[in-house]
C-alpha cells in the first residue's frame, strides 16, 4: 500500500514548505494557452485532501503528452513554486515531478480525499502571514541527497541571505513564467549582444540582448532604451548576476536557439546585481548537433555545434548592400563523425579568430544554411568558445590528436576556391538563368556558370579614370593637357586607364551579354589595363590581336543579374564579379554527379 | 583490315575486357610491373584491378605512371598493344584515374548518349 504524505496538500495550499511530498494524481486537464504553448492543470490528492490548482510548468508538458502523468499515478513532487494570483488564490507550479507508481500498481483512488478549501484548518492564505513564503524553492533546507536537487537546494540556501530586493527568492530559470511577477534568478551571462539601434515610423530606440543560464535552463533577455543605459555596461559575459522582476513573454524561436518557451524583457522595476560566489553556476548550456546530422536539419535552424577547426581561410572584406564593410572568415570544422562543415564568422569574431594549433571550437546558436550543400554561419547572436573546458571538447581533442588528424573528412559544403568560384556556389546554365527568371526579384541574384567567350566588344572598353587611389571616376579631358575629376573636384595632368568590357558568353544552351570591370576584364584579356591603353594608342594591330586571342576561351564566371530600368525600358543587366580558369577535375566531378542525379530521377 | 588507329576504340576498364574480346579498345591505367623481357607489362585501372598488356616489340624506354594503350583484346583477356602513350604528370594536374573510371562508367551506362559504337559497325 502506497503511503501518501497526508497533510501535504494543506501545506502546499498555504505555501508551507514540504519535502518531496508523495501525492496521487487524480485528474489532468489540458488548457489551451492562446498564443503560447498548452498548459496542463492537475488535481492532486494526499489521501486527505485534493487540490486542483496545480499547473505543470511547460517543460514538463511532455510528461502529460507521453502519458507518463495519468490519473491515479503516485508521484513525488520534487520541486515546485507557489504563485499567488491577484485574487489571492494560490497556484502550485510543478517544476520537477517523478512518477513512483503507475495507476495499475496503485489500483484506484487512495483514501477518500475531500477538496481542500482555503481556511479550512488554518488562517486564510490571503492574510499576509510572515512565515508564508511564496516562490520558495523546495528542499532548500532539507537534507535531500540526490544530485540535481541537492545542488539546487544548496544554491538557494546560499543565495537567500544575500538575495537583493528582500522579498523574492531565487528560483530556477526553468520555472519562470508570465504568471508570476516576484522572482529572482541567479544566472550566468553567456552571451551579450552589442547595442543595436532601430529607427522607423514609430520612432527610434536601441536595444541589447543577452543569454543567461543556470543549472535548470537558459533564457534570452532583452533590454530597451533606458535599460540599455542602465544595465549594458554593468553586464559582463561570463559573470553571474541576480536578476529580478523582468517581464516574461513567449519567445520568438525564429531568432534564437535558446531553449526556453519564454524570453525576458528588462523593465523599469528590474534589478541586476552581480553575484560574487558563482562557481556552482554552469558556464554555458549547449546541445551539440553532430556535424553528420546537419544534413537532416532544416535550413535556417539555429543549432549548437562543436568541432576541431581543421583549416582557416584568410580574412576577407566585403561590402554589404547597406554599404557597410564587414569582415568575414571561413573555417572548416570536423567532429568525430568524420564530417566537415564550413563555418563563416563575421565582424570582430572573424578578425580576432586564430586557428593556429587546430583549436576546438564550440559555437552556440550557429545558423544552418543550405548554401553549397550545408554550411553554418556564426551570427551576432552566436556565442563562440575556443578550447572550452567542457567534456565534449576534451573528448574531441583526444580523438583528433590520436586518429582524427589523419582523416580526410568528408565535407558537407561544396568545395570552394579552384574552379568553384567562391563560397556559395549557385551553379546555373545560361538557359537556367533565363527560364528561372533570375534577377527579376527585388534583390539581385548571383550565379556561377562555365561559359566560353564568343565575342568581345573592343569599342569603348577603356576609359580614362581619375588617377587618385580608390577613385575610379571617369575624368573629363579639358583639352589643355589637364583632366578633371568631378568626384574629387580636382584637375590632374594624367589619368589611368580602366576597363569596362562588354562580352558575349555562351554555354551549351544559351548565350548572354555580360559586363566585366577591371579585374575580370584583365583576367579575360590576359593583360592589364595600363598596357592595353598604351597598345590602343600605339599599336592597334597588337591591340586587336589581344581581343582575337581572348575569344573562345572558357572560364568559370560568377555573375550578378538584376533587372534594371532605363527610360521605361527594363532589361536584365549581368555583371561579372569574378572570372576563374576552369578546374577540369572539379568540373568533371560535378558533371558526373549531375548525370547520376538525373539518371536516378 | 583497316588500321586500328582509324577505327573507333571504346574506352574500357578491366571489368569490361571480357565483353571486348577480339575488338579494338583504348585502356588507361597506371603501370604496375614491367616484365624483364620488356614485352609485357601490367596496368592498374581506376578500380585497382590488373590488366596485362603484350607488345610486339620490347619496350625501348622506361615505363611508369599513367599510360594509354590502344590494342586488341585477346581471347585470354590480355591487351595486344598496337601503340601506347605515356600521360605526362610532370606538368599540370596529375591524371585522376578514379575520376577517369567514373567518367568511363557514365559512357558505358548511357550508350544512347555516347553513340561511339555506331561508326565501328557500319
Amino acid at each position: 500500500m502506497t503511503k501518501l504524505s497526508e497533510g501535504a496538500i494543506e501545506a502546499l495550499a498555504n505555501g508551507v514548505t514540504t519535502t518531496d511530498p508523495v501525492l496521487q494524481l487524480l485528474n489532468i486537464r489540458r488548457i489551451e494557452g492562446g498564443s503560447g504553448p498548452a498548459r496542463y492543470r492537475v488535481m492532486m490528492s494526499d489521501g486527505q485532501n485534493t487540490l486542483s490548482s496545480f499547473m505543470l510548468s511547460t517543460q514538463l508538458n511532455t510528461l502529460a503528452e507521453e502519458n507518463v502523468l495519468v490519473p491515479n499515478c503516485v508521484c513525488v513532487l520534487k520541486r515546485h513554486v507557489t504563485n499567488i494570483l491577484k485574487d489571492g488564490r494560490r497556484v502550485v507550479i510543478v517544476v520537477e515531478i517523478n512518477v513512483v507508481k503507475s495507476p495499475e500498481e496503485v489500483g484506484g483512488k487512495i483514501g477518500d480525499p475531500t477538496p481542500y478549501t482555503e481556511g479550512q484548518s488554518r488562517a486564510p492564505a490571503s492574510a499576509p502571514a510572515p512565515e508564508v513564503r511564496p516562490l520558495q524553492p523546495q528542499n532548500r533546507n532539507e537534507s535531500v541527497n540526490r544530485g540535481f536537487n541537492r545542488d539546487f537546494g544548496k544554491k538557494a540556501t546560499s543565495a537567500m541571505p544575500s538575495t537583493p530586493g528582500g522579498g523574492s527568492k531565487v528560483v530556477p530559470i526553468a520555472s519562470l513564467n508570465p504568471y508570476q511577477s516576484k522572482w529572482t534568478v541567479r544566472a550566468r551571462v553567456t552571451n551579450k549582444s552589442s547595442i543595436r539601434t532601430w529607427s522607423n515610423s514609430r520612432g527610434d530606440g536601441k536595444l541589447f540582448s543577452m543569454e543567461i543560464v543556470d543549472e535548470s535552463g537558459e533564457i534570452r533577455v532583452t533590454g530597451f532604451n533606458q535599460e540599455v543605459d542602465k544595465f549594458f555596461t554593468l553586464i559582463e559575459v561570463g559573470k553571474v548576476y541576480y536578476i529580478s522582476k523582468g517581464s516574461l513573454k513567449i519567445a520568438n524561436k525564429q531568432y534564437t536557439s535558446v531553449k526556453n518557451d519564454y524570453e525576458m524583457t528588462l523593465n523599469g522595476e528590474t534589478t541586476v546585481i552581480p553575484c560574487e560566489d558563482n562557481s556552482d553556476v554552469p558556464m554555458v548550456q549547449c546541445d551539440f548537433v553532430p556535424i553528420a546530422d546537419l544534413e537532416s536539419r532544416d535550413k535556417d535552424a539555429v543549432i549548437d555545434v562543436i568541432g576541431v577547426c581543421k583549416s582557416v581561410d584568410e580574412l576577407t572584406r566585403l561590402t554589404t548592400k547597406a554599404n557597410k564593410e564587414v569582415s568575414k572568415r571561413t573555417l572548416s570544422l570536423m567532429d568525430m563523425s568524420g564530417k566537415v562543415v564550413s563555418v563563416t564568422l563575421w565582424g570582430e569574431e572573424a578578425e580576432k579568430f586564430d586557428g593556429a594549433g587546430q583549436p576546438i571550437l564550440a559555437i552556440k546558436g550557429a545558423k544552418l544554411s543550405d548554401f553549397g550543400g550545408r554550411s553554418l554561419s556564426a551570427s551576432f547572436s552566436s556565442t563562440m568558445m575556443i578550447n572550452p573546458d567542457i567534456p565534449e571538447a576534451h573528448k574531441l581533442r583526444g580523438w583528433y590528436d590520436k586518429e582524427g588528424h589523419t582523416m580526410e573528412g568528408q565535407s558537407l559544403t561544396e568545395l570552394k576556391g579552384g574552379g568553384g568560384g567562391g563560397g556559395n556556389t549557385n551553379w546555373k546554365s545560361l538557359s537556367d538563368v533565363k527560364t528561372e527568371h533570375l534577377g527579376h526579384g527585388d534583390k539581385a541574384d548571383y550565379y556561377t556558370c562555365i561559359a566560353t567567350i564568343v565575342y568581345l566588344r573592343k569599342e569603348n572598353c577603356l576609359y580614362q579614370a581619375c588617377p587618385s587611389q580608390d577613385c575610379n571616376k571617369k575624368v573629363l579631358d579639358q583639352q589643355n593637357g589637364m583632366f578633371r575629376c568631378e568626384k574629387c573636384d580636382k584637375e590632374f595632368p594624367n589619368f589611368k586607364y580602366r576597363l569596362i568590357l562588354s562580352a558575349n558568353i555562351a554555354d551549351h544552351c544559351d548565350n548572354q551579354w555580360v559586363t566585366c570591370f577591371q579585374e575580370s576584364a584583365e583576367a579575360i584579356l590576359g593583360q592589364n589595363a595600363a598596357y592595353l591603353g598604351q597598345l590602343k594608342d600605339s599599336n592597334e594591330t597588337a591591340f586587336d590581336e589581344i581581343f582575337q586571342n581572348a575569344n573562345f576561351n572558357t572560364f568559370v564566371f560568377r555573375n550578378r543579374v538584376k533587372l534594371e530600368t532605363y527610360n521605361d525600358e527594363s532589361r536584365i543587366k549581368a555583371t561579372v564579379l569574378d572570372v576563374k580558369t576552369v578546374d577540369h577535375k572539379d568540373y568533371s566531378k560535378r558533371l558526373i554527379m549531375n548525370i547520376r542525379k538525373l539518371a536516378a530521377q | 583490315m583497316a588500321g586500328i588507329i582509324d577505327v573507333p576504340k571504346p574506352r574500357i576498364n578491366c571489368s569490361m575486357l571480357s565483353q571486348h574480346i577480339n575488338r579494338p579498345v583504348c585502356f588507361v591505367g597506371r603501370v604496375e610491373k614491367v616484365h624483364p623481357t620488356g614485352k609485357t607489362f601490367t596496368l592498374l585501372d581506376g578500380e585497382g584491378k590488373v590488366a596485362t598488356v603484350e607488345l610486339n616489340e620490347p619496350l625501348e624506354e622506361e615505363l611508369s605512371g599513367v599510360v594509354e594503350v590502344i590494342g586488341m583484346v585477346s581471347n585470354k583477356g590480355a591487351i595486344m598493344a598496337t601503340t601506347y602513350n605515356i600521360m605526362r604528370e610532370d606538368k599540370g594536374i596529375p591524371f585522376d584515374l578514379e575520376l577517369y573510371n567514373e567518367a568511363l562508367k557514365v559512357v558505358h551506362d548511357f550508350p544512347q548518349h555516347y553513340p561511339f559504337e555506331v561508326a565501328s559497325s557500319g
